[in-house]
C-alpha cells in the first residue's frame, strides 16, 4: 500500500479498468504475460474495431451536417433562399413552442426526403420552384418585421 | 382508358408506395433515430471518439465513443459494444464511469450519473440501447487503486463470477493451478 501511495501512478485505461469487471485474475494474468487472445475473439475485436470506425464516421457526419436547414440546401446550397429560410426558422419558428415542436418534426422527416429528391432528381425542380416562392414571401415577411422593431 | 388500364395503374401506383415505403422503412432501421433514446434524439453531438485524461494520484484515460449535451442532465455518454448478446455487463458500467470522471476532472463539465450502451448484435446492422446507471467518482477511483493493487501483488484477485468466462479465457489452465 505504502509503495502505491510514494510512486506516481501509471495511467490506466478505461477499457482496462473495465476488466475488473469481468474477471480481476484475468486482470493479474494479462498483466504479467501480455493479453492472449482465442482466434474467435481476434475476429470479434476485428470487427468491432470496423464497427468503431463506421460509427465514428457517422458521428463525425451528425456533427457536420448540424443546423444545415437540409433540404434547402440540397436544393439551391448556401444561398439566399437558403439564408432566408434559416432566418424564418430562427427568429420566427424557435421563439415559440408550436415553432420548435414544427423544426422537431422537419428535422425528423427532411433526411428521408432529402434521400428521395436524391433518387430523383426529377422532382427536384418543382421543389425548387415551391422553395423559391416561400423563401420570397419569408424574406418579406423578415424584411417587414425587421423594419418594424427598427422603428 | 378501360377498366383494365385503370387495375393496371392502380397497380403500379400500390407497387410504387410499397416500394417507397420498404425504403424509407429500411432507411429508419439503419438511422441512428431508430436506436437513440428520445433525450438524444435532438441533442447535440459533442464528442466522437474524444480522448480524456484525469490528473490526480490516480491518472484514467478513456476515449469517449460519443457524448452528447442534454439540457437536463449536463453530457450524457454513449458507448459502442459489438457482441452476441444483447445486454449491458458490469464491465460496460465501469468504462462509461471511468470515462465520466475523466472527463470531468480534465474539461470540469457536469456529466450525467447515467450512461448508454449501445450493443450491435454482430453481423446485423439493427442496434439496442441500454441505460446504465454510473458508479460515483469514488469508487472509480477505489477500483482504480484495487486494480493497481492486485497487478502489484499486494491483494489476492478475485475469481470471474460466471464459469461461462472461464471456459473461454486462455489462461484458464494458470488460474486452476
Amino acid at each position: 500500500m505504502k509503495n502505491i501511495k510514494t510512486k506516481q501512478s501509471k495511467a490506466v485505461s478505461a477499457s482496462e479498468l473495465s476488466q475488473m469487471g469481468v474477471c480481476e485474475r484475468l486482470v493479474m494474468f494479462e498483466h504479467l504475460y501480455g493479453k492472449q487472445h482465442s482466434p474467435a475473439q481476434r475476429k470479434a475485436i476485428k470487427r468491432g474495431l470496423v464497427e468503431h470506425e463506421r460509427f465514428y464516421q457517422e458521428g463525425v457526419h451528425a456533427m457536420a451536417k448540424r443546423g444545415r436547414c437540409y433540404i434547402a440546401t440540397l436544393i439551391f446550397g448556401q444561398c439566399r433562399e437558403t439564408m432566408a429560410l434559416r432566418q424564418f426558422r430562427d427568429q420566427m419558428l424557435r421563439p415559440y413552442s408550436v415553432g420548435r415542436w414544427a423544426i422537431k418534426a422537419y428535422y425528423r422527416t427532411a433526411p428521408a426526403i432529402c434521400q428521395i429528391l436524391e433518387d430523383w432528381p426529377c422532382l427536384q425542380p418543382a421543389v425548387q420552384w415551391v422553395l423559391r416562392v416561400f423563401a420570397g414571401i419569408v424574406a418579406r415577411l423578415l424584411q417587414s418585421g425587421g423594419g418594424d422593431h427598427g422603428r | 382508358m378501360g377498366a383494365n388500364q385503370w387495375t393496371l395503374v392502380t397497380w403500379v401506383m400500390v407497387v410504387l408506395v410499397i416500394l417507397i415505403w420498404w425504403r424509407l422503412r429500411i432507411r429508419f432501421i439503419v438511422s441512428e433515430r431508430s436506436w437513440l433514446p428520445r433525450e438524444l434524439r435532438d441533442a447535440e453531438l459533442i464528442y466522437a471518439e474524444h480522448v480524456f485524461r484525469s490528473g490526480g494520484d490516480v491518472p484514467i484515460i478513456a476515449k469517449c465513443d460519443r457524448g452528447y449535451r442534454v439540457k437536463k442532465s449536463g453530457i450524457v455518454l454513449l458507448e459502442l459494444k459489438t457482441r452476441r448478446m444483447n445486454r449491458s455487463y458490469l464491465s460496460d458500467v465501469i468504462e462509461l464511469s471511468a470515462q465520466r470522471f475523466a472527463i470531468q476532472m480534465q474539461t470540469g463539465e457536469c456529466v450525467a450519473d447515467y450512461g448508454y450502451v449501445l450493443v450491435q448484435i454482430s453481423g446485423r446492422k439493427v442496434k439496442y440501447c441500454h441505460r446504465v446507471e454510473l458508479l460515483a467518482a469514488e469508487r472509480v477511483v477505489a477500483l482504480a487503486r484495487r486494480r493497481e493493487m492486485i497487478i502489484n501483488g499486494n491483494d489476492g484477485p478475485r475469481y470471474a463470477c460466471s464459469r461461462g468466462l472461464c471456459a473461454k479465457c486462455k489462461f484458464s489452465k494458470k488460474c486452476i493451478d
